[in-house]
């Protein structure tokens, strides 16, 4: 193979910080003495100045933050302007002003806040704009004749790329009610909660007498709201779990709260012994901040709708040139169809030819040719050429519909999978209310059942696994807060589990490992010319080849020269006549040669080269004790020539595998699979874990449990460290707890249980698991 | 002692009038975005002071 010293350079090799976004370039821009690591960053950085924004750079700089690179995707918001989109997507309001919002991806810091709400000095006829940090979604108000196109491309320009969301007044309004309901439940129970605390240690510190028995009464009254009110959700789920046959932690928890305020009550009546109501409101208070940090955490990374938004299916060109969204297509319809187009829908070539990448339906990489008459599927790429196509079939009914349909039902058909925290605690209910039964029926036995029923409700509450339900959603919450200020985007807080016991990796390798397109690794001249890459870059100007699309990139400084009979023929090559000499590009023996009147003058090597990082990557999973496999539907030379680059040994190399092969491999090693094509849609859906990567087709995206915004795989490392450190957290967390309360409930048994050590050692353990998680995980962002 | 049946009344009064307070913010919203408006009061005077140069 080549040497990389052949590889040409283009710019100084020096590593400079860029201006815009911070990350080192390895070959930076230079412009107006700043260097830019892209030209995204540049262009950007030339908005915020022609427009007096630069105040970014000082409140960015303030504020500490990622490094991550603008890179605008290029795309085009037309469809936006189309009739069914506004129908679909801005709300009008009554004086005629239109509502819109957005997801924007790439919002990480308050540089960003900063800029967005400044949109309206930058764009004409936006009135105002609002962006929420926590959900990344924006809401901006427009003058009614305002083009949202333009707003779109002004907001994709400056690094975010906009993804329009359906404005569904009913969900939002139901989800906001329960965010609140939520709080309110948590506040009462955190009032009533301290001012039983306050007279509890009054009534620990000595209080007697009138005052003691008036201060248990005042913490009676104080705990109805609590019982009656904040804690309905649990006997709620607890009912309900128990009508599945099945036991969860709200169980005990409701039973604690019932037969603790029935006792303490009792007890209170007689005059005499434990009352619990300060652990009870506590132990509910306690158990509302951890479901609240949970749904926090979840707003912010672990949102599901929030996949649905990256979707690329984006829009389509009418015959007429009007742009639309695919899924307004009906059949009948005439859509054109150019390089780089998903196919949204099955239909029939009208007119045209294209090299079309049908990987996702038979797993095939090479492209095909489609010529008039042929039909084209949804689900498909468009690699070169232009078709006009005439819609037949949309949406489910297409092949690719069939193909989301399985997927859709792979995501629902596990059994649903539970955590670690939520099995020890089944298997501890089980065990202390069988515990607690058996010295009730002791106590009965020998004739003391009121002793027996307070060593088992002692027992009953002090194991209530409090600061269990506080430590592990707050370890969650930590690390999916920390990954999502990173750019990765979690389904559910479930996967972090399964990704630490995960120790196989399948990475398929075009486009998540590699650039996915070809480039230009060498181009070797044979003998001294100066035309030369005007030659070819005339050669190779109209060709659909993707070989000669990435050539004339390549070369695209060069002169076009005057040609005749040119002609591009299919599993060959071009020719052509220049200045009266025959021209060939066609194979020649490892290489791409061409050929002037049928001599060798020029050797190029095209490859589909490797991401910078992802060698790195590669020897990370393997310090983490992953073992990386290949996965690919590509042919068995270009695999291993990759995983010779990577040193994974070709036993770990699964090469021209169809989509249905590929799930089946992930399914039986039960793995951790990364990929981006669509033929990977099936094989993430299927794998323990499913990472789809920045790039992803929409498929892949539904069928992924992590989504990462940045392409390549560095951030897998990333994910799978920080998903170890997580659980190693938790487990800390569940062996404290899990021992704390054993002795605590050995201390009830025997009855030695004094009330002062309860109120001050059940505090203390919660305590002790929440610094454990702060310490364990690092700060979350 | 006596005292304590003015104080401890007192002190329940203020603790439910906050719990009103408090509930009453939540109906309103004022807990729907947590970390915006926190960056957002960072720069608004000069957001505003550009508003009145445009006028």
């Amino acid at each position: 193979m080549i040497e990389t010293n052949q590889i040409p350079i283009v710019a100084s090799k020096v590593d400079t910080a860029c201006y815009h976004c911070g990350e080192l370039a390895m070959s930076p821009i230079i412009s107006e003495e700043l260097s830019f690591c892209c030209n995204g960053c540049k262009t950007v950085h030339a908005i915020l100045k022609a427009n007096n924004l630069e105040q970014y750079y000082d409140i960015k700089n303030a504020a500490d933050v990622a490094k991550i690179p603008v890179n605008p995707a290029k795309e085009n918001f037309l469809h936006m302007r189309d009739e069914n989109f506004i129908r679909e997507y801005a709300k009008v309001t009554s004086d005629g002003k239109m509502i819109l919002d957005f997801y924007l991806e790439g919002i990480h810091c308050l540089a960003c806040l900063w800029l967005i709400e400044k949109i309206p000095e930058l764009v004409d006829g936006v009135i105002s704009s609002r962006l929420n940090l926590e959900s990344s979604r924006a809401r901006f108000v427009l003058h009614p004749r305002c083009d949202i196109s333009v707003l779109a491309g002004e907001l994709n320009r400056l690094g975010y790329l906009p993804h329009a969301i359906k404005q569904d007044d009913e969900v939002e309004a139901f989800k906001k009610k329960e965010e609140r309901d939520l709080l309110i439940r948590m506040g009462v129970a955190m009032a009533c909660m301290g001012n039983i605390v306050l007279l509890s240690i009054s009534i620990y510190a000595g209080a007697e007498g009138t005052l003691k028995t008036q201060f248990e009464w005042l913490s009676f009254f104080l705990l109805m709201p609590v019982i009656l009110y904040c804690a309905v959700p649990f006997y709620a789920n607890a009912l309900s779990a128990l009508k599945r046959k099945t036991i969860s932690i709200d169980l005990p928890i409701s039973i604690a709260l019932i037969a603790g305020t029935i006792g303490g009550f009792i007890n209170l009546l007689k005059g005499n012994g434990i009352i619990f109501f300060d652990s009870m409101a506590s132990l509910v208070f306690l158990l509302f901040l951890g479901r609240y940090l949970l749904l926090k955490a979840r707003q912010k990374g672990v949102n599901s709708s929030n996949l649905e938004y990256f979707n690329s299916f984006g829009s389509v060109k009418r015959a007429n040139g009007e742009e639309v969204l695919a899924k307004f297509l009906k059949p009948q319809d005439v859509i054109i169809l150019t390089k780089g187009d998903m196919v949204p829908v099955d239909g029939e070539i009208l007119a045209g030819t294209a090299l079309v990448n049908n990987s996702l339906l038979t797993g095939e990489s090479v492209p095909i040719n489609l010529f008039t008459g042929s039909l084209i599927f949804s689900g498909t790429q468009v690699m070169s050429g232009e078709v006009t196509v005439r819609v037949e079939k949309t949406g489910r009914g297409t092949r690719l519909g069939g193909i989301l349909e399985e997927v859709d039902l792979a995501r629902r058909m596990p059994a649903p999978m539970v955590t670690l925290a939520d099995k020890w605690a089944q298997w501890f209910v089980i065990v202390v209310l069988l515990l607690a039964a058996a010295i009730m029926g002791y106590f009965a036995f020998a004739g003391n059942l009121t002793e027996g029923f307070l060593r088992a409700l002692t027992l009953v509450i002090i194991t209530c696994p409090c600061a269990l339900a506080l430590a592990t959603p707050l370890a969650l919450t930590s690390v999916i807060g920390k990954l999502a200020g990173q750019g990765v985007i979690i389904r559910s807080e479930e996967v972090i589990e399964k990704l630490s016991k995960a120790n196989k990796i399948f990475l398929d390798k075009t486009g998540t490992l590699t650039y996915g397109k070809f480039q230009v690794v060498s181009f070797k001249p044979l003998r001294s010319f100066d035309n030369l890459s005007s030659i070819v870059y005339t050669l190779e100007k109209d060709a659909i080849h993707p070989i000669g699309v990435a050539l004339v990139d390549y070369l695209k400084d060069a002169r076009q020269l005057e040609i005749t009979d040119w002609k591009e023929i299919p599993g060959f090559g071009v020719t052509g006549i220049i200045d009266g000499k025959s021209y060939q590009i066609k194979r020649h023996n490892n290489f791409l040669g061409l050929f002037e009147d049928g001599e060798v003058i020029l050797e190029m090597e095209l490859q589909d080269s490797l991401r910078k990082d992802s060698k790195v990557a590669i020897e990370k999973m393997r310090e983490l004790k992953v073992r990386p496999y290949l996965l690919s539907g590509d042919s068995r030379s270009n695999v291993l020539e990759t995983a010779k680059e990577l040193e994974i040994s070709s036993a770990h190399c699964y090469f021209e595998k169809k989509p249905e092969e590929k799930n089946k491999i992930v399914t039986e090693k039960a793995a951790i699979m990364v990929g981006d094509g669509a033929n990977d849609a099936l094989a993430l859906s299927k794998a323990s874990v499913g990472i789809a990567v920045k790039g992803s087709i929409d498929v892949s995206l539904k069928a992924a449990d992590i989504y990462l915004t940045k392409p390549g795989v560095a951030l897998v490392t990333l994910v799978l460290t920080e998903a170890r450190k997580t659980l190693k957290v938790i487990h800390r967390n569940l062996i404290f707890s899990i021992s704390y309360n054993f002795i605590g409930a050995g201390l009830a048994i025997t009855g030695h249980l004094n009330p002062l050590w309860a109120a001050i050692l059940m505090p203390l353990s919660s305590l002790t698991v929440l610094f454990s998680t702060i310490w364990g995980t690092g700060r979350a962002r | 002692m006596n005292v304590i049946y003015i104080l401890l009344p007192l002190s329940l009064l203020l603790g439910i009038t906050f719990l009103v307070i408090f509930i009453w913010s939540v109906k309103k919203g004022q807990y729907d975005d947590l970390s915006t408006p926190a960056h957002r009061m960072l720069f608004d005077e000069e957001y505003e002071n550009k508003k009145r140069k445009n006028l």
